[in-house]
């Protein structure tokens, strides 16, 4: 299994992604952050996206929006999400006594989100509505490693894609049980369902 | 143990991701990005909403390969005018519009307030530059002429 730097040298702090083969890119990419990202920056996937998944738009929570402005927003999402990634990165005022954990939120389970409320905290600005977006991850210690993600209009992760970041996840706990690198108490994840 | 953990670092070590440089790339042309991501949005419905059409077809009509075409739609190209206006040409469709600015507002019929002029005259300009309109104004009358009618 290959692992691609974000930041961080030492395993005690910093973030890494898994290389899997996206399901979703047809090109070759690099790795689950870099392709996460592609992705929620590519026009073509989000509009297709969004039709594909229109009944979800059939719920409350986005009457009265276009698809048009989902797009924005799912853009404007991640880029939020680079910037606190790369402030939490340079140490930018507000960012330098944090650790990944604080910008992290474990919603449940072994699924994390950008806890953009800190982000948010900063600019003083309040937050509007839940995230969007998505990041699957492992967190060992101070570590997380990234292995895929999504953009969740459901509220709940029931969708055809979950499946595939479950396996994703699975096969990077399997790994790291395989290889005898950490162990079980070391790794902050339960099983996954 | 510590040897796996090491010999894993090291691999880990050994390449960076790419996000940090497209993420660098993303943030400093945020504002064009954005620009191509709301053309592509529109070539694309309006391939969508055309049978006879596609990307392909589209790139032949531009005279451009299909390949460029995916790479539009995708919402990361730094289109030139001339390719808007090619693509625009292509789909029977205005990629883009300009707004309203103050020179193509309508033109309003304006009602002026001027003071009545008792005395007006022609005289030589001192400085040779031709004749010019002496005016011999009078506050006591005001009257309200319409100078600009509305096209």
């Amino acid at each position: 299994m290959k692992f691609r730097r974000i930041f961080g040298r030492s395993w005690e702090s910093g973030l890494r992604a898994v290389c899997y083969p996206d399901y979703r890119l047809k090109r070759k990419r690099s790795d689950a952050f870099s392709n996460l990202f592609n992705l929620w920056n590519d026009t073509q996937y989000l509009q297709e996206y969004l039709v594909k998944n229109q009944k979800a738009l059939s719920d409350p929570r986005w009457e009265g929006i276009t698809m048009d402005e989902l797009i924005d927003l799912i853009m404007e999402e991640a880029r939020e999400f680079e910037l606190q990634i790369e402030n939490f990165k340079t140490g930018e005022p507000g960012f330098e006594r944090l650790d990944l954990s604080d910008i992290f939120r474990n919603i449940y389970k072994d699924v994390y989100v950008l806890h953009v409320d800190h982000f948010y905290q900063i600019r003083e600005k309040p937050r509007e509505r839940e995230p969007l977006l998505r990041i699957y991850a492992l967190q060992i210690k101070g570590y997380f490693i990234i292995t895929g993600g999504l953009i969740n209009l459901y509220g709940q992760p029931e969708t055809e894609l979950e499946y595939e970041e479950k396996l994703n996840l699975n096969r990077l706990y399997h790994f790291i049980h395989k290889e005898y690198i950490f162990s079980p108490e070391e790794i902050n994840i339960q099983t996954i369902q | 143990m510590k040897k796996i953990k090491k010999k894993l670092e090291r691999a880990t070590k050994a390449k960076k991701s790419n996000w940090g440089d497209e993420a660098a790339f993303r943030m400093k042309n945020h504002k064009w990005l954005r620009y191509s991501s709301n053309i592509a949005r529109r070539i694309l419905a309006s391939i969508e909403d055309r049978k006879a059409l596609n990307q392909k077809i589209l790139a032949e009509r531009i005279g451009v390969k299909p390949q460029y075409i995916n790479k539009v739609v995708k919402g990361q190209e730094n289109l030139s005018l001339e390719t808007i206006a090619k693509l625009s040409d292509a789909l029977g469709y205005e990629l883009i519009r300009f707004p309203v600015y103050k020179y193509n507002r309508a033109i309003k019929k304006l009602s002026v307030q001027v003071g009545y002029f008792e005395n007006a005259y022609i005289s030589n300009n001192p400085m040779g530059s031709g004749k010019s309109l002496s005016l011999k104004h009078s506050s006591t009358s005001m009257q309200s002429i319409a100078i600009l009618k509305s096209a």
